[in-house]
C-alpha cells in the first residue's frame, strides 16, 4: 500500500504545487513565454471581475437550492424503496439508469428537448392544447437556471438514493419492531428512529451533495453554456474558460483555490454538523 | 417483519411508479430517438418512431469498426482503477479509522482537499508531467488521474463505516488469535461490504463516463476510451439522432451489467442489514 | 462479496500487463509517413481519408494518418508540444483563426511563403479573392486556408411566398436595410390564438461567432469594419445603433428567435425544422436543411447594406516547426487537398466554398442557389483575428445578451459597451 500511496502521492503533488504558484502570478499560457511573480494581484482582481462575481452568487445560488432538493427527495425515494419489498427491481432500475447515461451526452439531448422552437416539450404543450404554458425554457434566465437545476438533479439522484438506502438497510430490524412496540408510527418513526440512525449517511450524502453542487460544471457548459447572459455561469465553468479559452492560467489557478476553499469550509460544516447531533 | 396497511402499499408504489416515468423516459425517447431518420426528429417532433431506421448506427459503423477497441479501453480504465480504488479505500479507510498514527489528521485533510480541488485547474499541469515521463496514451496514464478524482471521496466512505463499527467484534477476533492484518481481512471487510458495493457503484459511475481527463490524455485510438470516442461523431454540430444512437451505445453496456448483477448488489446491501 | 474482490484484484494484476503492450506503436520501417490532425467534421466534409488514400496512391512509400482532434483543448497542447520540439502531427486543420494566431505568435509554426516557398510552384492566382488572406497572420502566410466560407442569410421561400415577400419572378424581394429585415422578419412571424409563437421571422448567430456577425453588417455596409485605427470595429456611427434598434425590436416583439443565446445550433436548428424562415449565420447553412424544407424552397440573400460585401473566413492548415516532412506534406496539400475531388465536393456538398478558383466556378455552376450572393462573395474579405478574440466574443455575447431582452438599455448604451469592451482587449 505505502509505494503506491508515494505514487498517487507525487502524482497529486506536483501539479497542486505548481497550481499553487500560478494562483500567485501572471501567465497567459498561449503568448507569456515566462510566467510573473505579482503576488495576490489576482485574488484581488477576482473581486472587481463581473465574470467571477457573477459565477460565484450563482454557484451559491445552484448549490442552496440543489442541495435541499437532492437531499430531501433522494432521501424520501429511499424511504418508499425501503417499504417497496415486491416488484422493486424495476424501480430500482429505473431510478439508477441516469447514473450510467454519459452526462455531456445526455445534456446536449436535454437542450433538444427543451429547445424553444422544435423541442420536444414545447411541442408536447401544444399538442394537449396548453400553448400559452410554452416558454422559452432555456433562453429566459429565470427558467434556464431551473431546468439546469432539474436536469442536474435527474442524473444525480440515483447514487444519493443507493446511499440513503444502504444507511436504512443498516438499521437493525429490532430497532423497528421495539420502535412499533411502543406505538412510534409514520413520522414518529422517521423522526424518532430513522433520522437518528443514519446520522453517517448524513454526512456522506452531504459531502457528496455539496461536492457535486460546488464542482457543478456539465449540465450549465452543456444545456446552456453559462448563458443567457451568464445567468447560468458556475465557477468551475468560469475556471475553465479562463484557463483553456482565455490560457490566463494564473488567474484560473487563483479562482481555483478559491472554489476549493469553499468546497472545503461546506464539507467541514457539514461534518461539525453530523457530528453535533449525534 | 412489519406490516404495512393495503392503501400505504399503494401509496408507495403510485409514487414510485410516478418516480420512475420521471427517470425513465428521457432515456426511452432517447433510444426511440436513435431510431428515427433526421426529418421526423426535426420537422415532425415525435416521440415513437413512426417508421423504424437504422440509418443512425448504419452511421456510427460506416466509421471503422474500432468500437470494440474503444469499448475494451473503457472497460480496461474503468475495472483497473475501480479494483484499485476498492483496494486502496478500504485499506486508507480501515487505517485512518483503526490505526491511529502520526499525522493522521493532515494526511486526512489533504485527502478532503484534494477532494475538494476543481480537477480542471490541474489538467494543464498533469498533462505537462505525462509528457514528460512518458505517460501520455497509455493506460497507467489515464488511470492514475482517474484514481485521483475517485479515491479521496472513497477512502471517506469507508473511513466512516469502519468508525461505525462496534469494535468488539475486532477485538473477540484478536482473543480468538488473530492478527490486525487477518481480522481485517475476515471480520472486518465482510462487515464493509455494503459500503463496498458504494465504493464500486461510485467509481464505476465516474470513470464509465469520464470525457475531460480521457479527452486530453489520450489521443490514440488505442487507447481512447468510448465516451471520447462518441464525442468524435459530431460533426459541426450534433445530428440528434447519431447523438441519441451514440447515447444508446454507451450506457447498453453498463445497463446490462446491472440488470445480471443487481439481484447481487440488492442482496448484498439486504445482507449487511441483518448484521447491522 | 469477497470472491468479486479477489476476481478484480486479480483482474487488475492481469491488465496491468497490458499497460506495456498498449504503449507500444509499431513503427513502419522504411516508409515515410505523415501525420494529418483534424477535427472529426473536417475529416468528414473535406473528405480527408479520400486525398489520403489519392495520395497513397500516387506516393507508394508514403503513409497518410489522420488522427481525429477530439475539440479545442487538445490544441493548446499543442502548444506545450512544439515549444519542446517534438510533435505527433505534421498538418493541422484549425476551425477559424484564434489558434493560428497564438501559434504564429510564439514561433511555433513555418510561413508558408517566407519558410517553405510554397507559392513557387503554386500562384497565388489560382485562389478565389479574399481566400488565402484568412491565412495571413501576424504578417505572415502562416495559415493556408483549405475552405472557406462567407456570411449571408438562408431563407425559406415557402414562407416568403405565404407572407407575399416574393416578387412575380419568385425572387424574394429585397432586403436593403435592418428596418426592411425588421419588417420582413414581422410578416413572417405567426402566432396562435393564445399569442404563443408557432413561426418565428429570423435567427441572427448571437452565439459562437457574434463578432463575425457584427463585422460583417459593418463591413456590409461601408466596405470596411475596421474604424481610423484600423483594428477597432467601426460601431460608433447610426447605421450600426439602427441594426442593433432593429434586432432589439425583433427580440422583444418576438420576431426574432433568442435560440443562439444559449445553444450555437439552436438557431439553424430551428431553421432546418422549419420554424424559422430567415438564418443570419454561415451562408452554407441552407444546405443541411435541404432533407427538411427541400431545395426549391430555400434561397440565399445578401447582407443588407449599401456596399453589399460579405466576410469571409477560412478553415485553417498549419505546419509546426517542429514537423519534419514539411515539404511532403506541402505537396500533400497541393496534389490532394487542392485536388479536383476534395474541393468541388466539400462544395457541392456541404457549402464549404473552394478556394482554388477553377473548381470553384466548377461547383457554382451546379449549385444555382449560391448566385443569390454571388455579387456579395466577389467583394469578400476575411476579418482580423484579436489576440483574445474569445474574449472579445464573449464580452459581446454578454452586451448582445443582455441588452437585446432589456428594455432600459437603448442601443447607444450597447454601442458604448462594445467600445468599452474593444479598448480593454488585446488584438
Amino acid at each position: 500500500m505505502l509505494p503506491t500511496c508515494i505514487v498517487l502521492f507525487v502524482f497529486v503533488v506536483y501539479p497542486v504545487c505548481y497550481t499553487f504558484i500560478l494562483a500567485f502570478s501572471k501567465y497567459n499560457f498561449a503568448f507569456d513565454r515566462n510566467m510573473t511573480f505579482i503576488g495576490v494581484q489576482n485574488f484581488i482582481d477576482m473581486f472587481k471581475d463581473n465574470q467571477f462575481l457573477a459565477a460565484l452568487k450563482n454557484t451559491m445560488e445552484f448549490t442552496l437550492y440543489m442541495f435541499v432538493i437532492l437531499v430531501v427527495l433522494s432521501l424520501a425515494i429511499a424511504l418508499l424503496l425501503f417499504n417497496k419489498k415486491e416488484h422493486s427491481w424495476f424501480f430500482r432500475i429505473s431510478i439508477f439508469m441516469p447514473i450510467v447515461v454519459p452526462a455531456s451526452l445526455i445534456c446536449i439531448l436535454f437542450s433538444f428537448m427543451l429547445a424553444d422552437n422544435f423541442g420536444i416539450i414545447n411541442k408536447f404543450l401544444m399538442d394537449i392544447g396548453l400553448s400559452r404554458f410554452t416558454h422559452n425554457w432555456l433562453t429566459d434566465g429565470e427558467t434556464a437556471k431551473w431546468c439546469v437545476i432539474i436536469v442536474e438533479i435527474w442524473g444525480k439522484v440515483g447514487f444519493c438514493t443507493i446511499l440513503f438506502l444502504s444507511g436504512l438497510q443498516n438499521i437493525s430490524v429490532d430497532l423497528f419492531e421495539a420502535a412499533e412496540l411502543d406505538g412510534a408510527i409514520g413520522w414518529k418513526k422517521l423522526v424518532y428512529i430513522i433520522i437518528p440512525n443514519i446520522r453517517e449517511t448524513f454526512v456522506v450524502v452531504g459531502i457528496w451533495a455539496i461536492l457535486q453542487c460546488l464542482k457543478l460544471f456539465v449540465t450549465p457548459n452543456v444545456l446552456t453554456n453559462g448563458g443567457p447572459a451568464n445567468s447560468t455561469l458556475v465557477m468551475y465553468q468560469n475556471i475553465y474558460n479562463t484557463a483553456f479559452n482565455y490560457f490566463e492560467m494564473g488567474y484560473a489557478a487563483a479562482q481555483a483555490f478559491v472554489l476549493t476553499a469553499l468546497v472545503m469550509i461546506f464539507s467541514i460544516l457539514n461534518m461539525k454538523i453530523g457530528k453535533k447531533e449525534a | 417483519m412489519r406490516r404495512q396497511s393495503k392503501s400505504f402499499s399503494l401509496f408507495v408504489t403510485i409514487s414510485l411508479l410516478v418516480i420512475s416515468l420521471v427517470f425513465i423516459l428521457p432515456i426511452v425517447f432517447c433510444i426511440f430517438t436513435s431510431f428515427k431518420e433526421s426529418t421526423e426528429i426535426i420537422r415532425d417532433i415525435t416521440f415513437f418512431p413512426r417508421k423504424w431506421s437504422s440509418v443512425n448506427y448504419g452511421y456510427i459503423f460506416a466509421r471503422g469498426a474500432k468500437y470494440l477497441q474503444y469499448y475494451l479501453n473503457t472497460i480496461i480504465i474503468t475495472v483497473c482503477s475501480v479494483a484499485i480504488t476498492l483496494v486502496l479505500s478500504a485499506l486508507a479507510g480501515y487505517s485512518f479509522a483503526r490505526l491511529p498514527f502520526r499525522g493522521n489528521r493532515l494526511i486526512l485533510s489533504l485527502i478532503l482537499f484534494l477532494l475538494a480541488f476543481p480537477l480542471c485547474a490541474i489538467l494543464i499541469p498533469i498533462y505537462m508531467m505525462e509528457f514528460e515521463i512518458g505517460l501520455l496514451n497509455t493506460y497507467l496514464g489515464i488511470i492514475l488521474p482517474n484514481l485521483l478524482c475517485i479515491l479521496p471521496f472513497s477512502i471517506f466512505i469507508m473511513r466512516g463505516t469502519f468508525i461505525d463499527m462496534s469494535s468488539e467484534l475486532e477485538d473477540s477476533a484478536e482473543i480468538d488469535g488473530c492478527n490486525a492484518p487477518q481480522a481485517f481481512l475476515h471480520i472486518m471487510l465482510p462487515l464493509a461490504q455494503n459500503a463496498l458495493i458504494i465504493v464500486l457503484v461510485s467509481g464505476f459511475y465516474n470513470v464509465w463516463g469520464e470525457y475531460t481527463i480521457a479527452k486530453t490524455l489520450a489521443s490514440k485510438d488505442s487507447i481512447m476510451p468510448i465516451s471520447v470516442a462518441l464525442t468524435l461523431l459530431k460533426s459541426e454540430d450534433w445530428n440528434y439522432g447519431v447523438l441519441a444512437a451514440a447515447i444508446t451505445m454507451s450506457i447498453i453496456p453498463p445497463i446490462t451489467i446491472f440488470a445480471i448483477f443487481q439481484d447481487k448488489l440488492v442482496e448484498g446491501m439486504t445482507a449487511g442489514s441483518i448484521k447491522g | 462479496m469477497k470472491k468479486a474482490f479477489v476476481f478484480l484484484l486479480v483482474l487488475a494484476i492481469a491488465i496491468s500487463t497490458v499497460f506495456a503492450a498498449g504503449a507500444n506503436e509499431s513503427a513502419d520501417g522504411g516508409k515515410k509517413k505523415i501525420t494529418i490532425g483534424a477535427e472529426s467534421w473536417e475529416i468528414n466534409k473535406l473528405f480527408l481519408e479520400h486525398a489520403a488514400e489519392e495520395f497513397e496512391a500516387a506516393h507508394p512509400d508514403v503513409e497518410v494518418e489522420i488522427v481525429t482532434i477530439a475539440d479545442q483543448t487538445k490544441l493548446a497542447n499543442y502548444i506545450l508540444d512544439w515549444g519542446r520540439g517534438t510533435t505527433d502531427v505534421d498538418l493541422v486543420f484549425l476551425d477559424g483563426g484564434i489558434f493560428s494566431v497564438e501559434y504564429a505568435s510564439k514561433g511555433l509554426i513555418y510561413d508558408f511563403e517566407k519558410d517553405l516557398d510554397f507559392f513557387a510552384d503554386f500562384p497565388k492566382s489560382k485562389f478565389t479573392p479574399g481566400s488565402l488572406e484568412t491565412g495571413f497572420i501576424k504578417g505572415g502566410q502562416y495559415g493556408l486556408p483549405v475552405i472557406y466560407e462567407v456570411y449571408g442569410i438562408s431563407i425559406n421561400k415557402a414562407m416568403f411566398e405565404e407572407a407575399g415577400l416574393l416578387d412575380e419572378n419568385g425572387d424574394p424581394l429585397p432586403i436593403k436595410t435592418w428596418d426592411d429585415f425588421y419588417n420582413a422578419a414581422e410578416k413572417l412571424t405567426k402566432k396562435d390564438s393564445s399569442g404563443t409563437v408557432t413561426q418565428v421571422g429570423g435567427t441572427i448567430q448571437f452565439g459562437n461567432n457574434l463578432h463575425i456577425i457584427l463585422g460583417s453588417a459593418i463591413y456590409a455596409q461601408f466596405g470596411d469594419a475596421y474604424a481610423e485605427d484600423g483594428i477597432t470595429y467601426n460601431v460608433d456611427n447610426d447605421y450600426v445603433r439602427n441594426m442593433i434598434g432593429a434586432w432589439q425590436k425583433g427580440i422583444q416583439n418576438g420576431y426574432l428567435s433568442q435560440a443562439t443565446f444559449v445553444d450555437n445550433a439552436g438557431g439553424r436548428n430551428g431553421f432546418k425544422a422549419g420554424q424559422i424562415a430567415m438564418c443570419f449565420e454561415a451562408a452554407g447553412r441552407w444546405m443541411e436543411a435541404v432533407d427538411t424544407i427541400g431545395v426549391d424552397n430555400l434561397a440565399l440573400i445578401p447582407i443588407p447594406g449599401d456596399f453589399g460585401g460579405t466576410v469571409c473566413f477560412g478553415c485553417q492548415m498549419v505546419i509546426p516547426k517542429a514537423s519534419k516532412n514539411a515539404d511532403l506534406v506541402c505537396q500533400f496539400i497541393k496534389e490532394a487537398l487542392y485536388g479536383e475531388y476534395v474541393q468541388v465536393n466539400t462544395f457541392g456538398q456541404y457549402g464549404k466554398m473552394s478556394v482554388i478558383q477553377e473548381y470553384f466556378d466548377k461547383a457554382l455552376d451546379e449549385t444555382p442557389i449560391w448566385n443569390g450572393i454571388a455579387d456579395s462573395m466577389s467583394k469578400a474579405q476575411p476579418l482580423k483575428e484579436y489576440e483574445e478574440s474569445q474574449k472579445f466574443l464573449n464580452g459581446l455575447n454578454q452586451i448582445f445578451q443582455g441588452g437585446l431582452v432589456s428594455t432600459t438599455t437603448t442601443p447607444a448604451d450597447m454601442v458604448n459597451q462594445i467600445l468599452d469592451l474593444s479598448a480593454s482587449i488585446r488584438k
